[in-house]
């Protein structure tokens, strides 16, 4: 059941950012749903849930949309990693830690990006970046996050999706 | 290795990241070493992605109507449309009238008109982050589309096509960062490379034309056409107009922003050039 939800919100995910959200845009910058899902997988269900979803919603993503694969599956998955790996360490209310996670996601997102362009030989400034693309990214994302947050917070009430999954310790 | 095992999930990281990397770098070489597994991802979601885009589109486009005073945006667009189409038919002319002039004096033969067996193909999707831009259209092999064909509009060049599975393809745009269109100044003759610019530059959604002659005499409002060089877009295809000319002293050769003729915004359909039987 699990498996059919998170296959499920993948595929919508995808189809929704790819075909909708290109009209949605506020000063040329979408808002990155994937990274709130990912976000809020890996503060309600930490590792190794976070990571697989970002794993497999990132390379989806990279078949779909993307130019090369694997870009948007690292990003997403080193995200749920990193997460999953500290949401433990903190109180997560309903709507600041999750909005404050989505932002640092976002800006690590980025910085990924910024390291792939700098090996792809891309013509960027690391300044016109932040300001146009990071900063609107971020804030657009964060106003969406307690949202999607919401919504999960909602899926986790469900048994089936709190069942213990390992990255198992020896 | 124990201390690996002991540190598993962090190991688990480590190693697919270096598979990602791998990855990255097999498909930035081989565009289409993994487009039967893309082909059948896009087997599926692309049905649903035309229909999901086709709303989007309609409902984006009926909001845009109603912010607008709609006789004299429909007269405004009537008008737009019909400048667009005798600018090009005029560039077609010039070119061939050029062409000719050139040929008959060289081998003396009359040039038979251009002639493109082309596709219509409506786009189902585009990137919307800001780093790629890509547009999906659908598409694919099973009707004849193939990597490398060329991407255009009644407005001009859009890209080529990267990647292509059964039913879509992707198509890499001028304007996405990656690109580069080998291309002529109309007007001068010069050559140079168009390259994307994405949205990180300076100049949002516009191209560069890089390696112009120091001497050329280029001006804004020159119009940019494919040059035909390196084989993928056929030779005389408008891809957009100079809209400044940069002269740095350090540099060797002159650049120029382009503003592309296409609208990568707001399109919608898209002909795809199968054939060039210049």
């Amino acid at each position: 059941m699990r498996v059919a939800v998170i296959a499920l919100i993948i595929l919508v995910n995808v189809i929704v950012e790819t075909t909708l959200f290109p009209f949605l845009k506020l000063n040329g910058v979408a808002p990155d749903i994937m990274t709130t899902f990912i976000v809020s997988f890996g503060l309600l269900g930490g590792n190794p849930i976070a990571p697989i979803v970002g794993l497999i919603g990132g390379f989806v993503y990279d078949m779909v949309m993307g130019s090369v694969l694997g870009v948007y599956a690292l990003q997403y998955m080193l995200i749920g990693f990193i997460i999953g790996s500290i949401a433990d360490k903190f109180f997560i209310g309903d709507i600041i830690v999750p909005m404050f996670f989505s932002i640092l996601a976002i800006f690590f997102k980025e910085t990924i990006m910024l390291i792939y362009a700098f090996f792809m030989r891309l013509d960027v400034s690391a300044y016109s970046i932040l300001i146009k693309i990071m900063i609107p990214k971020a804030i657009y994302t964060a106003i969406l996050m307690p949202f999607i947050y919401q919504f999960m917070q909602w899926l986790y009430r469900y048994k089936f999706m709190t069942k213990k999954l390992y990255f198992k310790e020896n | 290795m124990p201390r690996l095992v002991k540190k598993r999930p962090l190991f688990i990281i480590i190693m697919v990241i270096i598979i990602l990397i791998a990855l990255m770098v097999v498909t930035d070489r081989h565009e289409q070493a993994f487009s039967k597994l893309e082909g059948a991802i896009g087997y599926v979601t692309s049905p649903i992605q035309k229909a999901f885009y086709t709303v989007s589109s309609k409902v984006s486009n009926f909001f845009y109507d109603i912010t607008d005073n709609r006789d004299a945006k429909a007269e405004n667009e009537e008008l737009r449309k019909r400048v667009v189409v005798l600018e090009k038919e005029l560039i077609e002319k010039n070119e061939l009238e050029k062409e000719n002039k050139r040929l008959k004096k060289l081998l003396d033969f009359a040039v038979d008109n251009d002639k493109m067996t082309v596709t219509g193909a409506r786009v189902i999707g585009k990137n919307p982050g800001n780093w790629f831009n890509i547009i999906l259209i659908d598409k694919g092999t099973r009707h004849g589309v193939d990597i490398n064909m060329a991407v255009v509009t009644e407005r001009g060049l859009v890209g080529r096509i990267f990647q292509v599975g059964p039913n879509s393809a992707k198509v890499r745009t001028i304007v996405d960062g990656q690109s580069s269109v080998s291309g002529i100044i109309e007007r001068t003759r010069d050559n140079g490379l168009v390259k994307g610019n994405n949205d990180m530059g300076l100049e949002e959604g516009m191209c560069r034309m890089i390696y112009l002659p120091l001497d050329s005499d280029l001006k804004p409002g020159d119009k940019v056409l494919t040059s035909g060089l390196g084989e993928i877009f056929p030779k005389g295809i408008y891809i957009g107009e100079v809209e400044e000319v940069i002269e740095e002293k350090r540099d060797f050769f002159k650049t120029v922003v382009i503003e592309p003729g296409v609208d990568f915004q707001r399109i919608e359909e898209v002909l795809v050039i199968k054939a060039d039987n210049q």
